[in-house]
């Protein structure tokens, strides 16, 4: 039913998913080469030299956050 | 395409608590249809507001309410400024707090929000017109028996007295009282709560101690380490101290400090108080390795920083009776499996760190009844919530024969299904 032509703005099939996704659109940040953070830490002071930060999660909440 | 790759690796807080919803939804045979419901948002709110800066120009800033569920009250959550708020982040941190405030037996919902802003890059005129053309703009829907914001990342006590001003000015006069407990987290001049900076830790302590009586053992002499040394993790470390046990270890993003006869608390955080909030520089301790801290030699660990610190990786290490969850999130799903099957017990940060909203719940209160409550009154009304919480907990986990975090879930979720069930979904 898909037309190549012209965008579809209403569509009788149309169906949305009920479910929340998660998508990664947390802003990043280039610290070093190969190097990106997500979440907080994208704009922490600490981020060069953090004890704590981890390379594999995105970190939405942080006590020691500057 | 670096980037791509980093991303599909990386796990978020989202994923986290739907995994931990779904899983406890199951355990406990949810309603289906209770189930959609606490699966989707009832309301999202996106505000695109300008305001003046110093330099006479106009900016415009995107401001977002996610609000989850309402159904045991109105909703409670956050206000963050950063570059990195987004309706994916808010929706995450909502739903979160729906379960938070169920499970501590508050009469509250869960939402988040925020404005995607680098608080760093403005005045502070700016950021206060920022803040009142923000609330300006969700209008009426926040209200203080609607919806009420807190503070979060980037935003304090003050920007909640601007919050607090902006929505009750817009009240007609004989109305302006009843509308300035819209936030919570005010400074005290302004309807805050005597004790609402010790909360969190406060309730901390309070769930160890709890802890320790199921357990049958005695605190007075316990080791324990703390990870992060802000807010949360001063003030555990001052309430256990209270109670005989002995800091050995406390790591921050500057440094991890070991001292096996015990580190003096209150020192430790006049020092950071002159050093950026860094623990850094301290004599009191030695510095050691940070990848040795969580398996160091105690008896509790209170991990009150950040998400994703125990993994699979050092959770072998743990030599600890207890993992008390002071921050959200640091003990991932793998780490979790291998520390129960060690025996050691987990507080999870649901129930642990709930004495920070419970705070603010009496808060509220004590605005909408215009009275004015003494500390220790306070402290001894977070203690009975998060005691009986605790209680709760414990008692959900063995019904079903399962762990703590899921006897959290359980009864959150328990509170919210029996409230769908009495009432029915309208019409």
């Amino acid at each position: 039913m898909q037309t190549d032509f012209s965008t579809v703005i209403f569509c009788e099939e149309h169906v949305v998913k009920n479910e929340l996704k998660e998508f990664h659109s947390l802003q990043t940040k280039y610290i070093a080469e190969g190097k990106f953070y997500f979440g907080l830490c994208s704009t922490c002071d600490f981020v060069n030299d953090c004890n704590l930060k981890s390379q594999d999660s995105i970190i939405l909440n942080c006590e020691h956050y500057q | 395409m670096e980037v791509k790759a980093q991303e599909k690796k990386k796990t978020g807080m989202y994923e986290n608590v739907m995994n931990q919803f779904n899983h406890a939804a199951d355990l406990m045979n949810l309603d289906k249809g209770i189930r959609k419901i606490l699966s989707s948002t009832n309301s999202e709110i996106v505000v695109h507001f300008p305001v003046k800066m110093d330099d006479g120009s106009i900016e415009t800033f995107t401001g977002y309410r996610v609000q989850h569920n309402n159904a045991l009250g109105p909703y409670k959550g956050g206000l963050r400024y950063h570059p990195t708020v987004d309706i994916d982040a808010a929706r995450a941190l909502a739903i979160w707090m729906t379960w938070k405030t169920a499970l501590a037996g508050l009469p509250f919902g869960g939402a988040k929000g925020g404005i995607e802003i680098d608080p760093k890059k403005y005045s502070m005129n700016e950021l206060e017109r920022i803040s009142r053309r923000f609330t300006f703009a969700l209008g009426d829907n926040i209200g203080p028996d609607l919806d009420i914001p807190a503070p979060d990342v980037n935003t304090n006590a003050q920007i909640m007295a601007w919050i607090s001003d902006t929505f009750a000015s817009q009240k007609s006069p004989s109305n302006r009282f009843n509308n300035l407990h819209v936030v919570t987290g005010k400074p005290m001049g302004s309807g805050g709560l005597e004790g609402r900076d010790r909360a969190t830790g406060f309730g901390v302590v309070a769930t160890i101690k709890s802890w320790a009586k199921v357990r049958g053992v005695d605190l007075k002499g316990m080791k324990y380490i703390v990870q992060g040394y802000g807010n949360v993790g001063y003030w555990t470390a001052h309430f256990l101290n209270q109670l005989g046990a002995i800091m050995v270890a406390a790591q921050d993003a500057s440094a991890t400090l070991y001292n096996e006869k015990g580190i003096d608390v209150e020192a430790l955080y006049q020092h950071s108080l002159g050093y950026k909030n860094q623990i850094e520089g301290f004599d009191g301790a030695e510095v050691i390795d940070s990848e040795k801290f969580f398996g160091l030699d105690c008896d509790i660990i209170v991990p009150a920083a950040l998400g994703n610190q125990i993994t699979k990786d050092n959770a072998h290490d743990i030599k600890a009776k207890l993992i008390a969850e002071g921050a959200n999130g640091p003990t991932d799903t793998d780490a979790e499996a291998i520390l129960l099957e060690r025996g050691v017990d987990v507080i999870p940060d649901i129930l642990c760190n709930s004495g920070g909203v419970i705070g603010s719940y009496y808060e509220w209160l004590q605005n909408k009844r215009s009275e004015i409550w003494k500390l220790d009154q306070v402290l001894d009304m977070i203690h009975d919530k998060v005691s009986i919480a605790f209680d709760k907990v414990v008692e959900t986990s063995k019904e079903y024969d399962t762990h703590w975090r899921n006897g959290a879930y359980l009864v959150a979720l328990k509170r919210l299904e029996q409230t769908y069930k009495e009432r029915g979904v309208f019409p």
